[in-house]
């Protein structure tokens, strides 16, 4: 009986880690595409789907903010991107054509667009905790042909384990959509 | 009003005189020189009305007779509000806290003022807790220098000593500290008293509006203010913001947060800025009651831009909360979003700072 003992307790402890662990992301990377070749990019600002107002600007810029940490691109002064967008008539960022990306490629200077959409940033209740989710779905675009070479959605929540475990409060959605965009840009710059 | 001006008076004299002799005496040789262009005179200064981002109405009324009774112990003659009022209808100036240099030149020449104050209420609440949050600067009409810069907040519960004994809860007692606080500063970096230099040459600033995605209507400007009060602490020359919101205005920019090459082009040849700071303010929320739950959270994204070349040479991003300083039992808990404000934003004026090294290395 004993010899069961110890594995028994280790499946049940995987099992409980798994079983509260967030979603994995889902990530496309084009298998040909030379990611070395993309020095400088721009981000066009995010999609909001959400019901929060004013969410995906903020994560736009949260997400800027994180790529230039990484130090693996240069980004484009937003204003920049604005102007832009101005010249070639984009009006909304989920409408954007394939010819718009190729000329503000042209125009900005840069090898390649990331354009996002923030899916959902709400905070749920549940008995006396409020946990809030975050999705974001996010992809580069290079500018030589408007095709996408990376994509990546990513859920986060607020409640990690302890939390679920003994429900304490969880964390912060500034700290959920924090995690959020720098998981996400792990999978690019990784 | 006036025994409790008078009793203030009295005790801040007595401390002003104690600290000034206390400052003479610790002050080491070499790490100061005496600036010969400006001499140890009285220095004559407008004070126009003060900017209200508070959201409370009565706090412009409690915070400048304060601030004017503040500044004669300052050797500093003032020009009231009232008495500038005739020149800014004359002239339809509107400054709520921001003046360009056209208008402050007028102002010059109608008052024979040298000096410009203009500052902010930030907060002022009295909710719960009292809390109070300012923002002042120093203009020197002539050059439109910032010649000094300070934010400060208090809130009444850092006053207290064991179980809430002595807690401040007057506001004008609360507004009344913290102007003093930032007067007490005022005094050792005024106009006139030997100037600091600074081992490494700082370079030159502009300081376009924050973006605001918070529900506070004014966090943009508050966190702007800041800023700004920070890199002028640390000797940075930084443009006055009134000069920077004439030039956008004039061009029919409405650029927050960000800032397009044509413009930043403006901005480097008409104020001959070595960078730009900007950036989004992305929290900025008050604690509602005493409660662990409820803390004052701030977090803020902000980015450094060549003027020059319009490239990103730094950012820097930071999110905290009140509670995040919290050791046992609420101790080292802030409870002011300001004070809270202030320390996120000291890293982003070391990381200026780091930068400024390394922009002064590279171009030796």
């Amino acid at each position: 009986m004993k010899q069961y003992t110890t594995p028994v307790i280790i499946g049940l402890v995987i099992l409980l880690l798994t079983g509260c662990a967030g979603m994995k992301p889902t990530v496309f990377v084009h298998p040909e595409y030379n990611f070395g070749y993309v020095e400088r990019v721009a981000i066009i600002p995010f999609e909001n789907l959400s019901s929060d107002q004013g969410a995906a600007h903020r994560v736009t810029r949260l997400f800027m903010s994180e790529l230039l940490a990484t130090e693996a691109f240069d980004v484009v002064e937003p204003g920049e991107v604005t102007r832009s967008m101005n010249n070639n008539s984009v009006l909304y960022p989920a409408d954007i054509t394939q010819d718009q990306i190729i000329a503000m490629g042209k125009e900005l200077g840069v090898q390649a667009f990331i354009i996002g959409t923030l899916n959902e940033s709400t905070s749920i209740r549940s008995g006396g905790t409020a946990t809030s989710v975050v999705t974001l779905v996010v992809r580069m675009v290079e500018t030589d042909s408007g095709q996408t070479v990376w994509s990546s959605t990513h859920t986060e929540g607020g409640r990690g384990f302890w939390s679920s475990l003994f429900g304490t409060g969880g964390k912060s959605t500034s700290e959920v959509t924090r995690n959020c965009v720098k998981r996400a840009i792990k999978t690019l710059v990784d | 009003m006036r025994e409790f001006t008078a009793r203030i008076i009295t005790r801040h004299k007595f401390a002003t005189a104690l600290f000034v002799a206390a400052v003479m005496i610790a002050l080491p040789a070499g790490e100061t020189v005496a600036d010969s262009s400006e001499s140890d005179s009285d220095i004559t200064v407008a004070v126009p009305i003060l900017a209200n981002f508070s959201g409370d109405g009565q706090a412009i009324k409690i915070v400048l007779p304060l601030l004017l009774l503040r500044l004669e112990n300052c050797d500093v003659v003032s020009i009231r509000p009232e008495n500038l009022r005739p020149t800014l209808r004359k002239y339809r100036i509107r400054s709520m806290g921001r003046m360009s240099a056209e208008d402050a030149h007028l102002l010059q020449q109608e008052t024979g003022a040298e000096y410009i104050l203009l500052g902010s209420v930030n907060t002022f609440e009295t909710e719960i807790l009292s809390r109070v949050s300012l923002s002042f600067r120093l203009v020197h009409i002539s050059t439109m220098r910032i010649v000094w810069a300070m934010s400060d907040a208090a809130v009444g519960r850092e006053f207290s000593r064991a179980f809430g004994v002595r807690e401040v809860l007057d506001m004008e007692d609360m507004a009344w500290r913290v102007i003093d606080r930032i007067f007490t500063d005022f005094d050792k970096r005024r106009p006139g008293l030997p100037s600091k230099i600074y081992a490494t040459p700082k370079a030159k600033i502009a300081v376009v509006p924050f973006d605001n995605t918070t529900g506070n209507r004014f966090a943009g400007e508050v966190v702007s203010d800041m800023v700004l009060s920070g890199l002028v602490q640390k000797g940075f020359a930084v443009v006055e913001p009134g000069n920077v919101n004439e030039l956008l205005v004039k061009n029919h920019i409405e650029s927050r947060g960000e800032i397009d090459l044509p413009t930043l082009a403006k901005v480097y040849s008409d104020f001959g800025v070595d960078w730009v700071v900007t950036g989004s303010v992305l929290q900025f929320s008050q604690a509602r009651g005493e409660s662990v739950a409820s803390q004052p959270e701030f977090e803020f994204g902000a980015r450094l831009i060549d003027a020059a070349t319009g490239r990103i040479v730094a950012t820097y991003n930071d999110a905290r909360g009140g509670n995040d300083s919290e050791t046992i039992f609420g101790m080292g808990r802030c409870w002011s979003l300001g004070q809270l404000a202030r320390k996120s934003l000291k890293g982003l004026i070391k990381k200026v700072e780091k930068e400024n090294r390394k922009y002064v290395a590279h171009n030796n």
